[in-house]
């Protein structure tokens, strides 16, 4: 009786496989907790979601332009980061402006990711013809430096959030294509796939059913430090000019603003940039800590 | 080798078409043209309709854009559309500060990276290891522009020993090398640390170890020859984003270099040096790519032997059969 419904619940988990992925998932979040630097990014970014659910709440768009103060104070205790030329409190720009970094970089490799393991599936499953044409486009988008593409679009669309976040998207997906490609071609030939196809299942159901997931964990790995290059991209951006509009406090445009005035009031553009070097910083030492995790050559 | 090296440039041209046409299209359909920058109050319609049709305005983009590759087929890439000097002379003027840059980064994240990661390597697990793994990661992280800035505040504002900007005298060159080389520093060191671990794990140490070779040889000889390659990926790969990344390095310093004047040319919408700048860049960096790949030829001899024609290794198995 209990055998039974054991298989039952195998069967309603579909092939078995949903109580087994909990228990990779288990293994892989218990690496990542014994390695310190994964913890401490992780952490960081704990605090990065809840400065943005503060300034959601606490912070509105009127706060961060309000002119009352003197401009150019530096930093007190009633103005922790200074105040700007105009007289703006840069704290509360800066904790205002997380939003837009972290949804840039999220949001921009999430979509990256998500076109890129497409293309990249589809061309490694099907090779030939399909594969040569995909990966030949891939070649030619990723021979432009990022950079440049990513300000001929924003040029192009004109400066906005979302256009900010297509212009970092694009050259991402030639990565995410590659890599899926490389590990859709190192499973292809598995037997599991073979048997897959033996039993009809449909090349769309195979790929993205049995190929894609076991070729997952570099896809994951890459996602995170890509979120981190992401954020650098659209700061450098914002930077040069290329970002979302004024007066909008995106840390890139931030640090870009205090740039003439870094003789005199040097931490309008320290500050924010302290704060972009630690996100990427959270996502590169979350990475590490995943490539870690995942990696079955250093388990156990 | 020899074919594979002429295929690869080869399909530099198609690549050429379609970034050109990519780019000119794409800056052609930007709102706002050249001529509404030179637009003044006092201009009558019928001046403002002579500039158009001076810059072809009044007839379709695919018209522009074929001139423009007419041109590009007889290795002209035109004119500014604002300053009117040669796209093709001014981006030779500016490209060797370009080069400094890069070069000079390169050099000195090597000098610095590949002992770090080497050392780092040998020592793993100790403070020192971790301490320059945290130099690594930090190195990584930072905004170029931003490490730009903080470099200009310290050392041009604050000690004042170099200029603020500019390209004049060698010194103004210190600042942009340092902040090109971080992250190529950065990722060459942490590069160079795993592929030493992973050789320094490998049983032909032990038996270089075994047979008595000595230590500073097992290190030099023997898992630093096999662990170039990564290593030579590492530095190309960086090598080639410096150069794109130079438009952010070189905005900071307000140097003279290519990347610089695309960023300008595109913020002024200048399609033409805009173009012929980014189609330049491209190429420099497909071609560095090449060189790249090319040379792990030459470290590696099992890649070597890929490269070698058919017939060769028939001869070579006739001659081993």
């Amino acid at each position: 009786m209990s055998k039974d419904t054991v298989t039952m619940k195998n069967r309603s988990g579909g092939k078995g496989s949903g109580k087994k992925a909990r228990s990779r998932a288990g293994e892989i979040w218990h690496s990542i907790r014994r390695n310190k630097g994964a913890m401490l990014g992780l952490i960081f970014l704990c605090i990065l979601i809840l400065i943005i659910i503060y300034s959601l709440l606490f912070i509105s768009f009127e706060d961060i332009m309000s002119m009352d103060n003197e401009s150019m104070l530096p930093p007190s205790r009633e103005h922790p980061f200074g105040t700007d030329d105009m007289g703006r409190d840069l704290f509360k720009r800066v904790l205002y402006g997380t939003r837009y970094s972290l949804v840039i970089g999220v949001v921009a490799v999430g979509a990256a990711m998500i076109i890129g393991v497409i293309v990249g599936a589809v061309a490694g499953y099907f090779g030939g013809r399909v594969d040569n044409l995909l990966m030949r486009a891939n070649d030619i988008i990723s021979s432009i430096p990022s950079i440049l593409l990513g300000m001929v679009i924003v040029t192009v669309l004109g400066q906005s959030l979302r256009n900010l976040i297509i212009a970092v998207a694009v050259p991402s997906i030639c990565v995410f294509a590659r890599i899926t490609r490389a590990s859709v071609l190192t499973v292809r030939g598995q037997e599991y796939v073979e048997a897959a196809k033996a039993i009809g299942m449909s090349n769309l159901r195979i790929i993205f059913s049995e190929v894609v997931p076991n070729g997952l964990s570099p896809i994951i790995v890459t996602a995170t430090t890509m979120i981190g290059n992401a954020i650098t991209v659209a700061a450098s951006l914002s930077f040069l000019g290329f970002g979302v509009p004024l007066p909008t406090p995106e840390w890139g445009a931030l640090v870009s603003g205090g740039r003439s005035l870094i003789k005199i009031a040097p931490y309008l553009s320290t500050f924010p940039g302290l704060f972009i070097m630690a996100t990427v910083l959270a996502f590169n030492i979350m990475g590490d800590g995943l490539r870690d995790a995942l990696d079955p050559k250093l388990k156990r | 080798m020899k074919k594979y090296i002429f295929k690869r440039i080869l399909w530099l041209i198609p690549s050429i078409i379609i970034v050109s046409f990519l780019v000119f299209y794409l800056m052609d359909l930007a709102p706002g043209t050249i001529v509404d920058q030179m637009i003044s109050g006092d201009m009558t319609q019928e001046e403002i309709d002579q500039l158009y049709r001076q810059y072809d305005l009044d007839k379709p983009v695919i018209y522009r854009y074929g001139k423009y590759m007419l041109g590009l087929l007889k290795g002209d890439l035109g004119k500014s559309q604002i300053s009117g000097v040669s796209v093709w002379r001014e981006f030779i003027k500016r490209f060797p500060n370009t080069l400094i840059l890069s070069i000079g980064g390169l050099i000195v994240a090597s000098i610095i990276a590949i002992p770090l990661g080497i050392f780092a390597a040998k020592h793993a697990g100790s403070i020192w290891d971790n301490l320059s793994t945290t130099f690594t990661l930090f190195g990584m992280s930072m905004p170029g522009f931003w490490l730009g800035l903080l470099l200009i505040l310290w050392f041009a504002y604050r000690i004042r020993i170099f200029p603020v900007g500019g390209a004049s005298s060698l010194k103004s060159f210190v600042l942009p090398i340092i902040s090109t080389s971080l992250v190529m520093m950065a990722t060459t060191a942490r590069q160079t640390r795993s592929s030493m671990l992973d050789n320094l794990r490998a049983d032909y140490l032990r038996t270089a170890r075994a047979k008595g070779v000595a230590e500073r040889d097992v290190i030099n000889k023997h898992a630093l020859k096999n662990a170039w390659i990564p290593i030579i990926t590492s530095i190309g790969a960086g090598l080639s984003r410096t150069l794109a990344g130079s438009a952010v390095i070189e905005t900071v310093y307000s140097f003279p270099g290519v990347g610089k004047l695309t960023v300008d040319a595109v913020t002024n919408r200048d399609v033409t040096m805009a173009t012929g700048c980014i189609i330049l860049t491209t190429i420099i960096y497909v071609l560095m790519l090449l060189l790249v790949d090319v040379m792990y030829a030459f470290v590696d001899p099992r890649i070597k032997a890929q490269y070698a024609s058919g017939s060769r290794r028939r001869k070579k198995g006739q001659v081993a059969g």
